[in-house]
This record gives C-alpha cells, sequence and structure tokens, in this order.
C-alpha cells in the first residue's frame, strides 16, 4: 500500500475516522493494528522479524532498565545487537557478503549464497531495524527510561507513517506522544493535509515524471552521450530529493493528522554550501543516527584530524551500505565520507583563498552552492547505476567529448514545471520562511485558489500509476 | 464550530467541483487541435482527418514501419500512419469505435499486430484516449480497466487530460497549428548489438496461442466485427523481427496461427511476415533493434504490404 495510491487514502480516513471515534485507552491498539496491515499489506509472514524485533529490543530495555550489573547490561545489549542486526544482515546482506567471499571457499560461498537467494527483502528493515537499536542504545546510556507498555512499544517500532522508510525516530520524541490523548483538531487536520498534498505534489509530478526519463537513460547505459547521462543525473538528483522528502512529507502529515508530530528530515539540501552542510540537511534523521550511535562513540573529532578523518569516512562507509547490500553503495558512502573528510580539511585554505580574492560574500555562496551540488551528483551517479561497470561508463561519457542528446521533451517538460514551483518554494523557505505559513495569512478566497492550483497540478501533470518510493527498497 | 467547519468544508469541495469542471471543459475545447505533434503524439491523428481513406493502426511497429507514401503510391488511397509508441489492440479498439460511431470510418484499416501486446493483460496504454470518455460504450470499458481506481478517477474531468494539459496549454498560448502530416516516423540508425547476440528481452514470444490474453482477444475480434459492419476492409498483418542465429523458426508461429483464425472467421484479410519465410527480411542491416525495421526495412516492408494490398483488394 503507497502513500501516492488511493488504496492508502481510505486506509488514512478510515483510521483516522475509527481513531478519534475510540475511547483514547483504546487507541494504542488500534494504530498497532492499523501498522500492522499496514505491513503486511506487502508481505504478510514478514510481520514475524518486525514481531521479533519489537519482542527482543523490549525484553531487553526492561532489562537494561532493572539491573545494574553492567557486565549483564552488556550480554543483554549484545544479544540485541545481535538478533537486531542479524536479522538485518540476514535479509539484506547475506547474498551480497557471500557472493564477495570467494577467497575462502567458491564452494561454500555459493552454497551460502544459494541459502539466501529466496529470501525477498522486507520493506523498511533497515529503518525499523535503526530505530529499534537507538532504544536499546538510548536506554542502555541511561538516557531513556525503558517503555513498560509492550503496546506502545510495539506501536513505536510499527507506526505506519514511518514504518518502511522513517524518519528514523528516537523513542524519547516519539514514545511519550503516544501517552498523549488528542482530540480532533480541524487546524491540524488542515496542515496535515496541506503537508501531504504537497508530498504527493512532489512524488508524482516531479519524482515519477523524472524518473521515466532517468529510467530510460540509466537503463540503456552505452547507448547515450555523455551530456545525456549529465542530465539524467540532475535530473535523478531532484527525482530522489523529491521521491523521498515527497514520502516524508506525507508520513509527517499523515501523523500530523492523528495528532503527532515526527521529525523533519529535509531542510533544502541542495542549497547546501559544503558537504558537511549537505548532511544537516539531507535524511537529516538517519544522518543524526550515525552521528550519535557510529560517529561519536568511534570517537568523533576528539583524536585529532586523521583520527577524525577516519571515523567520518567509516560512518559513511557504513551510511552507504545501509542503503543497500552492493558495491555502489560501498562506494557512494565512501565518497561522501572522502568529500566529507576533504571539505574539512581544507576549510582554513578555501577561507583564506576567498579572502585573497575578495570574492563578493554572495558569489562566493553560489560557488560553493553549485561545486557541493555537483559532488553530491557525482555520488549519485553511484547510487543510480546498476552496476559499477555502468557507473565508471557514464562517469566516461560525461568526461569525453558529447554528441547530441537524448531529450525526451514532453517528460522533460511536464518535470520542469513541477521543478519550477519547487525551486520557488524552496528558495522561499530559504531566504523568507515558510511559504505555507505566508500563504495561510492570505484571504481565503486565494488561499484557496492557491490549494486548487496544487491540486490541479497534481491530477494534471502527475504521472498516473507512477512507481514505487524509492527509499522502500532499503 | 463543527457546524461552520462542516459548511467551511463543504463550500472547498464544491468549489473544487467547478474548478475541476472548468478545467477540464477548457481543456476539452482546445482538444481538437492536439491531434499532431510529437508532445501530444499522433494518439487521436486518425480521428483527426475525416475522409481518410486507409488508416494504420498500432504500435512503434506500426508507427516506424509501415510508410503511408507506399502504400498511397502503390493503392492510390489516401493514408495516415496513426501508430502509438507502446500502443496495442486496446487502443487500436477504441480508435476504431470512435471513428465507426462517429461515422468516419476509412475505406480500409491496416491493423499491425504485436504478439508481445497480446500475451499480457496490460491496456494501461490507452489511458491516452481518456478525453473521449463517454463517447463510446467500448471505449468507456478500456479506459475503465486502463487504470486502477478508474471509476474515481474519471469523476475529475481534468483527470481525462493527465499528462497532456501541457501540450494543450502551450497551443493556446503560441496559437499555433501544427501541420499535420501522414504520421509515419521513421528510425534512420542502423542495429547497435552484434546480431549473433542480440537480445530479445522477455519471454513474450515462447507463449502459445492458448496464452493469449482473452479480453484483448475479444477485443481484437471486435475491432474486425465492427469495421465490417461499418464497412471497412481490414488487412491484418504481422511484421517481421529479428532473430539470432540460435532461432530455427519464428516463436511466435502459435500465436500468430490464432490471431489468422479470428481474420478468417471474421473476414478479415491477413498477412504474417516472418524472417524465416521471407529471407528478405533475414538481413540485420535493415533493423535499428531487433523489434523494430529502420528506414531502409520500413520503405522494403511497406512496399511489400502495399503489393499485398493490393492483391488482396483486387480479389475483393
Amino acid at each position: 500500500m503507497l502513500f501516492n495510491s488511493i488504496e492508502y487514502f481510505y486506509f488514512l480516513l478510515g483510521v483516522v475516522a475509527l481513531y478519534f471515534s475510540v475511547p483514547f485507552r483504546f487507541r494504542w491498539a488500534l494504530l498497532l493494528v492499523a501498522s500492522y496491515a499496514f505491513y503486511m499489506s506487502w508481505n504478510p509472514v514478514y510481520v514475524v522479524l518486525i514481531l521479533t524485533v519489537t519482542i527482543v529490543n523490549y525484553w531487553a530495555g526492561l532489562k537494561l532498565q532493572r539491573t545494574n550489573s553492567s557486565e549483564y547490561r552488556r550480554w543483554v545489549l549484545l544479544i540485541s545487537l545481535v538478533v537486531s542486526l542479524g536479522l538485518l544482515f540476514g535479509f539484506k546482506y547475506w547474498g551480497f557478503f557471500f557472493e564477495n567471499l570467494h577467497f575462502l571457499s567458491a564452494d561454500i560461498a555459493a552454497w551460502m549464497f544459494e541459502v539466501g537467494e529466496g529470501l525477498l527483502l522486507p520493506v523498511g528493515i533497515s529503518f525499523y531495524t535503526f530505530q529499534t537499536l537507538s532504544y536499546t542504545i538510548d536506554v542502555y546510556r541511561g538516557q531513556l527510561r525503558a517503555e513498560s507498555h509492550f503496546g506502545r512499544f510495539a506501536l513505536y517500532v510499527s507506526f505506519f507513517p514511518q514504518l518502511v522508510a522513517g524518519p528514523i525516530e528516537r523513542a524519547g520524541r516519539l514514545l511519550p506522544q503516544f501517552w498523549e490523548e488528542f482530540a480532533f483538531d480541524w487546524e491540524r487536520v488542515s496542515r496535515g493535509l496541506q503537508l501531504i498534498l504537497w508530498g504527493l505534489f512532489k512524488k508524482v509530478v516531479i519524482a515519477d515524471r523524472l524518473a521515466l526519463y532517468v529510467d530510460a537513460v540509466y537503463g540503456n547505459v552505452g547507448h547515450h552521450d555523455g551530456s545525456t547521462y549529465l542530465l539524467a543525473t540532475y535530473a535523478f538528483a531532484f527525482q530522489i530529493y523529491c521521491d523521498f522528502s515527497g514520502y516524508t512529507d506525507m508520513a509527517r502529515g499523515s501523523a500530523q493528522i492523528l495528532g503527532f508530530d515526527l521529525m523533519e528530515n529535509f531542510r533544502t539540501p541542495y542549497f547546501a554550501k559544503t558537504i558537511q552542510e549537505f548532511w544537516r540537511r539531507w535524511h537529516i534523521s538517519l544522518s543524526t543516527w550515525l552521528r550519535d550511535y557510529l560517529y561519536i562513540p568511534l570517537g568523533g573529532n576528539r583524536g585529532g584530524l586523521r583520527r577524525t578523518q577516519i571515523n567520518l569516512a567509516l560512518t559513511m562507509l557504513l551510511g552507504g551500505l545501509w542503503h543497500g547490500a552492493s558495491w555502489n553503495f560501498v562506494i557512494w558512502g565512501g565518497l561522501q565520507g572522502v568529500f566529507l573528510s576533504l571539505s574539512r580539511a581544507t576549510i582554513p585554505f578555501r577561507d583564506q583563498f576567498f579572502q585573497r580574492v575578495r570574492f563578493p560574500s554572495k558569489l562566493r555562496k553560489l560557488i560553493q552552492m553549485a561545486i557541493t551540488f555537483n559532488l553530491v551528483c557525482f555520488c549519485w551517479i553511484f547510487f543510480r547505476a546498476e552496476t559499477l561497470g555502468d557507473s565508471a561508463e557514464i562517469i566516461a561519457s560525461i568526461f569525453s567529448p558529447w554528441d547530441r542528446p537524448f531529450l525526451a521533451a514532453h517528460t522533460l517538460a511536464h518535470g520542469s514545471v513541477g521543478l519550477a514551483l519547487l525551486l520557488f518554494i524552496e528558495m522561499f523557505r530559504e531566504r523568507v520562511g515558510s511559504l505555507r505559513d505566508a500563504v495561510s495569512e492570505l484571504p481565503l478566497p486565494v488561499r484557496w485558489f492557491a490549494w486548487y492550483m496544487l491540486i490541479f497540478l497534481i491530477i494534471t501533470f502527475g504521472v498516473d500509476g507512477g512507481g514505487q518510493f524509492i527509499y522502500f527498497q532499503f | 464550530m463543527r457546524i461552520h467547519r462542516l459548511v467551511t468544508l463543504a463550500i472547498f469541495l464544491l468549489g473544487l467541483v467547478v474548478f475541476d469542471w472548468v478545467l477540464g471543459s477548457a481543456l476539452n475545447r482546445y482538444l481538437p487541435r492536439s491531434a499532431a505533434g510529437d508532445v501530444v503524439g499522433y494518439g487521436n491523428l486518425a480521428l483527426a482527418q475525416p475522409g481518410t481513406d486507409l488508416i494504420v493502426l498500432g504500435s512503434s511497429r506500426a508507427l516506424h514501419q509501415i510508410d503511408p507514401q507506399v502504400l498511397k503510391g502503390e493503392l492510390g488511397l489516401d493514408a495516415v500512419n496513426g501508430g502509438v509508441d507502446g500502443q496495442g489492440i486496446a487502443y487500436a479498439r477504441a480508435v476504431e469505435a470512435l471513428l465507426s460511431a462517429r461515422e468516419m470510418g476509412p475505406k480500409v484499416f491496416v491493423l499491425n499486430m504485436d504478439i508481445s501486446d497480446m500475451a499480457n493483460e496490460d491496456v494501461s496504454p490507452a489511458v491516452a484516449l481518456a478525453p473521449f470518455l463517454g463517447e463510446n460504450e467500448a471505449v468507456d470499458e478500456i479506459l475503465m480497466r486502463s487504470t486502477s481506481h478508474g471509476y474515481l478517477k474519471f469523476l475529475s474531468s481534468s483527470f481525462r487530460f493527465n499528462s497532456r494539459a501541457l501540450a494543450l496549454l502551450a497551443k493556446l498560448v503560441t496559437q499555433r497549428d501544427e501541420k499535420i502530416h501522414d504520421g509515419f516516423s521513421p528510425i534512420e540508425r542502423a542495429m547497435d548489438d552484434d546480431p549473433e547476440n542480440v537480445e530479445i528481452g522477455g519471454d513474450w514470444f515462447r507463449k502459445g496461442a492458448e496464452q493469449l490474453d482473452p479480453f484483448k482477444m475479444q477485443l481484437y475480434r471486435n475491432f474486425l466485427k465492427s469495421a465490417r459492419a461499418a464497412g471497412t476492409q481490414v488487412f491484418v498483418v504481422v511484421g517481421p523481427r529479428f532473430w539470432p542465429p540460435d532461432f530455427d523458426q519464428d516463436p511466435r508461429t502459435a500465436p500468430i496461427g490464432r490471431l489468422a483464425g479470428v481474420a478468417s472467421e471474421e473476414g478479415a484479410s491477413f498477412l504474417a511476415l516472418d524472417s524465416f519465410s521471407n529471407p528478405e527480411f533475414s538481413d540485420p542491416d535493415l533493423y535499428s533493434d531487433p523489434a523494430h525495421l529502420n528506414s531502409e526495412g520500413a520503405r522494403l516492408y511497406s512496399e511489400r504490404l502495399a503489393r499485398e494490398i493490393a492483391k488482396a483488394l483486387e480479389a475483393i
């Protein structure tokens, strides 16, 4: 059941109606049943996995809370990590791991690979695994009290708006909200619907439209020239942004209608002036997770420049692997790590350079944004290409003499209309603030007209029956 | 307070319905001007040219392979190519139904059939004809199957112009009438792939005659029946494809036989030109890819087709 489907519209309508009709004490149960039904709409069998992760981490949380023995606590944490990460490894990385273990024994590797071949990747496993791990680690660190109500804890792991593609919520933020009673609030429902609408616009008008072009180009590597690959890579940059942030907006909007506040996951990332800043604006829930549970435990920036660079590279490498089991994702993460390290190491020299050449600050910002955007796009090539060979061929073509580009005029024209509106809104947000808030100050007819226009752009410019969300595969 | 909110919501929804109706009607008004052009496609080219003697319908294999000028030269009939990339029998049947209902049917239809289309149940590309919803029962049935929840989506007048509105609005601004030509769009390039190891893709060609989609077979039969009732002569053609050396016969033989059987039952002419019984089409230089003839192949194919149609017309 995709957020951009009519089935989800019916589902959400039903859940909202029931949610505000039943007494508060039953609401967690209603949301839990709805969340499990939502998850089971993909593959009912995999509900066993989410249930296992829930039970083990619920048990671990309580045990960690109730004992002071540090050795026992370490064992409990270890069990929780082994089960959660073990399931993630088994379902997501098994094939990749044994495919690349031929140096041990080709026969064993091939046999192990075959064993895991029939396993389908459960939707959202990376998201709920990380979300649950953060809970157990926070309890272990004493930063969070364990949740004693199993139902509410299970709801924290499986809450349907953010179950399959985040944001990866921290228990300290989300769990207390399940104890709060929300009354039906027109204003909040209206704002939730507006977020859903905006997310839907980004998904069906921009992401799904650009996907038609990107798929046509990246699906036929070897048949296009460098300019086409470059255009398709830029298109992919906006496709993935609109696909993922569109999903997040719809998730946040759905939760908001019910009364819950999910964290912001994107903050105009392509306006970032450095790679560090990009990661403060892109997939914020993952980057902060990696910072808090990987980068800082590794030592963060406390061990000098070289150690910091190693920690950054390692964090981003694992961040890349989190996305998917392939060398392309490893390289994507590795490159992000390298760019982050280089960016950090060269800050003084760059500052010196810009001061010496006396660049106007606005021009400097523009140049920095352009460079950062292009570095990010370079990494996207590895993210989108099917194989490492394809990535290499695309990069080689971009840096070779160009021929006549392949332009799907109809697709790109439609995508451009959506992109123009997105750019306007993001620039407004960057310079002034939320356009939605600004619109809400306008007289009613103007406000309504703006929403009508958005609705009709979705109806007439959106791709009917568009595809899955990209991040569902992670 | 609650009543006030409900009234506001009702007014908002009413405004939505009015806005939708106004937008849908405005786009509908400009629809006839979108008959040609690469943005809208040649979707309703056939519908836009009343009085045409011969109309070619089909997918990219019709669009890129059948030259109306060659047919016109041989047969002396005004001809247009209404083939559209990605379309199939559902689209062809809908166009035929619209033409017949408007009493605009041509003297001759050349219906280019694809086994790849007949072997699957997908009729979603036919949603391109959504602006014609409500004009004909046969079209409505196809449209309702062309998108999920069609009963809901088609309540919106503007949804019928999904993905077409930009081209229509562009015409509105530029006030430019595109010259409608004959619709033929030859492919100039030669096949990139090594003919020895060329990939066919999919396994549709291995499907037996009994595995053709029943709904599409029904559409095919209805096309022939309805055209015949409107007094139109139909030539069903299946064009050649390039097969790599490991194929020793056309794997489409069984499904082609079934299509030929239906054509015979409905009084239509049938012509299948496979590259095994017609070796002149086995030359890889005539193809842009295994599924499509290039301009040189299209010229040969069109000439052959024209001769065969001329012979058949003489016999009639």
